[in-house]
């Protein structure tokens, strides 16, 4: 069998999962060559306490908070966006176009495909997150910056699981609901949602109690890179994914999957008749 | 392999399936035997596409089961689907991918089932150049690559839906030569269409659903050598509208004095009833498997909808 729905998950994205990747890699590089100057004017400066809530509770002056504020707190945000279009194209987008007909008239399982499309995102996810790491190898060693690439590795490597999260919740979202565009609509409105909650959680108290509900607080990307990793949050993280993954698969296992353009149809099948068809009028 | 020496290649157990509030089949039952071409004819929205989506797991049925060569279209479903071979209706390829990139994703799925021989006697047959992109593919392009999709792992039971639409009438041709030669190999054809001469051409049965029902089953044989005479008598001058208010006759047109007549089993009365008027000319058609099938309706009275939309989905 081969791991053919792998291999074409990954050859589907894998011009997106060039550029982004080189994307990150070259914003990366300019934030590291742009802090030598930054930091004389940076080390007296009082900031307003919601540029603070964003950025995270590193020093802004060391090379660690400022990569924080200036490239981690945001970055999330570009890998959620690829994760949300691939992970709701992978099911609902084929159901939509009507390729999963044939792909899954074949001898393979639902579950299986569900795995190997997971898988292949997952990949994708990885090598996005390695790409951006060349630009800190290509920048870092040759600026005036006291922070480690050992650091920066884990720093990168922890946008991978919130990736995948959104990655799972999108493609559970193309199994359970009707049609492609309610699944990005959900998927994009979670993602907007948990953003704005643990940055405002962060600057409005009676936000705070509730911080906890947003996906981006597990993540914690902008304090990572000073901090180091919370393994209890990145336990939940990972949890998370599990569920969702778990959930995607029960969900399409059971799903009625729809013929031509718009999926599964709730008014059932009038649209379902192919206009090619309308031939035999009697 | 007990089941995959007795059991037919295809069969419909009471199958029903219901959306929401619409009853798509309505308990279907049905048997396609091995080495058999079987035609599945039907208005749209009769639930064609519907019975044939539950061969391939894509639905699930609300109650009763689907088996290819005994196997369990749902529960035994992967198995099921080794042995099947699938041209959508509605045919939907990788617009990314070339003819020879698809046909190597789909091969992959069934490597060892494909030698390359009949593969490129296939392509050769349907004159298919599968060096270009699928997107770049005219739909009859697109519809010779479905094709062999379908049928490069030469499959025990192949799956058709509307296999020769978008398809020139050479191709056409072809297409239905290539599946007499593999019901003569033994394999089982079951394919949806609404053209029937290609129906009656090619197949040895007809399946005919209306309304998610089976309404008839019959052998194409003994379908058209059913007592139903087309026939067109042109008359001297306008006869009387109650003319032909026989039993067993219909008048199914009129133009001034031309009368169009269906007649079943009482051809002596109907043409007593001719000859009393003076008769120009007089004309008789094969009946077409739809004027067999309409005859039939009317006869077994299957008056869910007296007269209702034919199209009720």
């Amino acid at each position: 069998m081969g791991l053919s729905v792998f291999r074409k998950t990954l050859r589907d994205v894998r011009w997106q999962v060039f550029w982004y990747g080189l994307g990150l890699a070259i914003l990366g590089a300019v934030v590291v060559y742009v802090y030598p100057s930054y930091r004389e004017q940076l080390a007296d400066l009082e900031l307003p306490d919601a540029f603070r809530a964003l950025i995270g509770d590193a020093d802004y002056a060391t090379g660690a908070g400022f990569l924080g504020a200036e490239y981690f707190s945001w970055v999330p945000v570009l890998l959620v966006i690829f994760a949300v279009t691939s992970g709701t194209s992978a099911l609902a987008g084929e159901e939509a176009d009507g390729t999963f007909d044939l792909l899954l008239a074949q001898p393979v399982s639902r579950a299986r495909l569900v795995i190997e499309k997971l898988a292949g995102l997952s990949v994708g996810t990885v090598l996005i997150c390695a790409i951006a790491y060349a630009g800190w190898l290509a920048s870092v060693p040759f600026v005036d910056i006291d922070v480690s690439l050992g650091r920066l590795l884990v720093a990168t490597s922890n946008l991978v699981p919130l990736t995948l999260f959104f990655v799972a919740f999108s493609m559970w979202a193309g199994a359970a609901l009707p049609d492609r565009r309610l699944a990005t609509g959900l998927a994009a409105a979670l993602a907007v949602s948990s953003y704005f909650l643990n940055f405002l959680g962060g600057l409005i108290d009676a936000l705070g109690p509730i911080r906890w509900l947003s996906v981006f607080h597990y993540s914690d990307a902008t304090n990572v890179l000073a901090q180091g990793i919370d393994l209890g949050k990145l336990a939940v993280l990972l949890s998370l994914f599990v569920l969702f993954a778990l959930a995607t698969l029960l969900a399409f296992q059971r799903r009625d999957l729809g013929v031509r353009s718009g999926g599964f149809r709730l008014e059932w099948p009038r649209n379902l008749i192919p206009p090619s068809l309308r031939a035999w009028k009697e | 392999m007990k089941s995959l020496m007795d059991a037919p290649a295809i069969e419909f157990r009471r199958l029903v399936k219901d959306y929401g509030p619409n009853r798509a089949l309505d308990g279907v039952d049905l048997s396609v035997r091995r080495g058999e071409l079987l035609g599945f004819l039907g208005p749209n929205g009769a639930g064609k596409t519907t019975a044939i989506r539950i061969l391939f797991d894509l639905i699930r049925p609300t109650s009763g089961a689907a088996l290819v060569l005994g196997f369990d279209c749902q529960r035994q479903s992967v198995e099921a689907r080794r042995l099947l071979g699938y041209l959508p209706g509605e045919l939907s390829l990788y617009k990314n991918l070339t003819g020879q990139g698809t046909i190597d994703l789909f091969r992959s799925f069934r490597s060892q089932y494909v030698e390359d021989g009949f593969l490129n006697a296939l392509l050769t047959r349907l004159d298919l150049d599968p060096t270009r992109a699928v997107g770049a593919y005219s739909k009859g392009n697109k519809q010779k690559l479905g094709l062999v999709l379908a049928i490069m792992h030469r499959p025990a039971v192949l799956v058709l839906d509307e296999p020769t639409s978008g398809l020139d009438p050479l191709v056409q041709e072809e297409v239905a030569s290539l599946l007499i030669d593999l019901a003569g190999e033994g394999h089982a054809v079951f394919f949806s269409s609404h053209v029937l001469s290609e129906v009656e051409r090619m197949c040895h049965r007809v399946a005919f659903l209306r309304e998610g029902r089976l309404v008839a089953l019959e052998d194409v044989a003994s379908l058209k050598g059913r007592s139903l005479h087309v026939i067109e008598v042109t008359f001297a001058a306008p006869i009387p509208e109650d003319a032909f208010a026989l039993a067993g006759v219909r008048e199914v047109g009129r133009e001034g004095a031309v009368v169009h007549l269906e007649v079943r089993d009482h051809l002596d009365a109907a043409l007593k009833t001719i000859a009393k008027y003076r008769v120009l000319d007089l004309r008789t058609e094969q009946p077409s498997l739809e004027e067999v099938f309409r005859a039939y309706y009317e006869r077994s009275g299957d008056g869910a909808d007296p007269g209702g939309e034919p199209d009720g989905t």
